[in-house]
């Protein structure tokens, strides 16, 4: 066997022949299909993998340990960097995490104009996936539709909060702006076509037979693999577990809107490529009776955006202005930061990739004592020990796409 | 026929006089301007009441308080762009009336597309503070402490005035006692 840290090239290596022909490849951190920093350690016998091991670590920041040095509200920028395709997804269920701690309610409006955030995100995560999934495989004119497409909500995205990648759109307790004029008609404009161009890029890789070679029956991963190493969203409902976290413990108001789980029992990576097709439309069902639930807060005449909770969460503007005592608050809230009380939560919400989950464990102070981040990629990242010996290296790329991992997500 | 032929030169020379999106220089012509895209920071010195509240907030230190020679609201940021992330927080925890003084939204945008930046000094956004506004401010604060002592001086004066009223008052009952 070859030794690991002192690679020669094979013919060179007089006892490679002699011994067992395991040589080890490299693949990875900067391999332009593997997602980001991943890098991959592969026990080749041929080109057949008998042993794989993913080595993470290279995007590492440190970020539970940033959060117990910030005040909450400063950590909300620093989660737009852990998923950082659909980064409100990440703010929202830190938002959430801390409102259960503090236990406040939000306002309807601002509810629903999270909802539709989390939806438009979803859906560009699932676009993003697509299109660089169907690059890695080659299918260049894929890749090209689904990236129009995400620039226009990304576009949208940008009309509300300013930003297009790191939104920064959630706070604590609400949603810091309304959404502007534009918004609405934008957005239903986007929807009316999203369903013919989904069926454009169905069409386009359902029957393609490069396409199929690499998707079907490759990388199975049975219900029990599934469930055995914590795998959750698409990679779990791929492998005929209709598990949905929004269907399952109703966050926000997804227990007032209609949508369906997609699921399947195939288990392979085709498998997971319909689920993300599927909740693609299912994304463009909410996001149509979202519309209809703002216009009905519009109609009721609520505007209110943030959580009533002098104690937490800084006054409105107007009463900034006007009474001075929530002005001191304000001061006081953004220079020491608020003080939950003392407990611990532990919060999940469906992200694009699965389940995303906060743990806060607060002492009374300022800081967290103790944040800790469950991010979907790096049980879908350990996955692969398990799931790629006994295929080829040409499989690897489609299997690590399908997995859709996020590096930002997996070291942190 | 002809109406078929009229049609295409129309489009032909309809085609030629307009202008080839290719030519634009996209770095004055975003493709899609958001009213609230998060771009360089607009400071408004007037405004501000110098309570530190964006510097605290900032997560990642980029903004610093500018001195100036006031003994009161002296204080202005200053944002280091090579820094900043552009997560807005600054601008929302802004309480100034009736407009923020420090403002994203809206702002330039022309420091990512390249052009303007020399050296590191230019990604800062300073505040240049006018020496007719210093005077002014300065002018004031001396008009007000003036102001101030000569209503001190008063007081101090009506005071005095009050106490003597007082002891002659007292000086005065007990003969206006005796009288009735």
């Amino acid at each position: 066997m070859q030794q690991p840290n002192r690679l020669r090239p094979f013919f060179e290596n007089i006892t490679f022949d002699r011994e067992d022909n395991e040589m080890i490849v490299n693949f990875g951190p900067q391999h332009p299909s593997a997602h980001g920093q991943l890098r991959l350690i592969l026990h080749l016998q041929q080109e057949q993998i008998v042993k794989a091991h993913p080595d993470v670590g290279y995007l590492h920041r440190g970020m539970e340990k940033m959060g117990e040095n910030m005040i909450y509200n400063e950590f909300m920028p620093t989660t737009d960097r852990m998923d950082y395709i659909a980064s409100s997804s990440n703010n929202y269920g830190f938002a959430l995490a801390v409102e259960k701690l503090i236990d406040v309610t939000v306002p309807r409006r601002a509810q629903v104009i999270r909802m539709m955030l989390l939806e438009i995100n979803r859906l560009i995560s699932h676009l993003f996936w697509l299109a660089t999934t169907a690059l890695d495989i080659g299918a260049m004119t894929v890749f090209l539709y689904a990236f129009r497409e995400r620039e226009y909500l990304m576009d949208i995205i940008e009309d509300y909060c300013g930003a297009r990648l790191t939104h920064a759109a959630i706070r604590i307790g609400g949603v810091p702006l309304d959404i502007p004029d534009n918004f609405i008609p934008d957005l239903k404009d986007f929807l009316d076509k999203l369903p013919a161009n989904i069926k454009d890029y169905e069409d386009l890789l359902d029957t393609n037979r490069i396409w199929l070679m690499r998707m079907e029956n490759v990388g199975i991963i049975s219900e029990e693999m599934a469930l055995s190493w914590g795998c959750s969203g698409p990679m779990l409902r791929a492998s005929n577990v209709a598990w949905d976290i929004r269907k399952e413990e109703p966050y926000e108001l997804y227990d007032e809107v209609e949508f369906e789980v997609p699921y399947s029992d195939k288990c392979d990576n085709y498998a997971r490529y319909k689920i993300y097709m599927q909740e693609m439309r299912e994304s463009a069902k909410i996001l149509y009776q979202t519309i209809d639930m703002y216009a009905e807060t519009v109609k009721n005449n609520e505007t209110e955006l943030m959580a009533h909770a002098p104690q937490y969460i800084s006054a409105p503007k107007l009463e900034l202005m006007t009474q001075n005592y929530s002005l001191m608050q304000h001061f006081v809230l953004v220079t020491q930061g608020m003080r939950p009380p003392v407990g611990e939560v532990y919060v999940a919400t469906e992200s694009p990739k699965g389940e995303l989950g906060f743990y806060i464990n607060s002492q009374g102070g300022p800081y967290p004592y103790r944040l800790k981040l469950r991010a979907p990629s790096f049980w879908h990242t350990g996955i692969l020990t398990d799931l790629l010996p006994g295929h080829y290296i040409p499989d690897v790329v489609s299997i690590i796409g399908t997995t859709n991992i996020v590096f930002g997500e997996v070291d942190r | 026929m002809i109406l078929e032929f009229i049609e295409k030169v129309y489009r032909v020379s309809k085609a030629l006089g307009t202008k080839s999106p290719a030519t634009e220089d996209v770095r004055e012509h975003l493709m899609h301007k958001s009213e609230r895209l998060r771009g360089e920071h607009r400071i408004d010195y007037e405004t501000c009441i110098g309570c530190d509240a964006c510097n605290k907030i900032c997560p990642v230190s980029a903004i610093t308080m500018k001195q100036l020679p006031f003994k009161k609201q002296n204080i202005v940021p200053e944002v280091n762009l090579g820094v900043c992330i552009f997560c807005g927080l600054c601008e929302d925890v802004c309480p100034t009336k009736p407009e923020k003084s420090i403002v994203l939204s809206g702002g330039r945008y022309d420091m990512i597309t390249g052009g303007w930046h020399q050296d590191q000094a230019d990604f800062w956004v300073n505040v240049d503070v006018p020496q007719s506004y210093i005077d002014s401010r300065l002018e004031e604060e001396e008009a007000a402490r003036v102001k101030k002592e000569l209503l001190a001086k008063k007081k101090a004066a009506e005071a005095a005035l009050k106490a003597k009223e007082a002891e002659v008052a007292d000086q005065t009952v007990p003969e206006t006692e005796e009288k009735s």
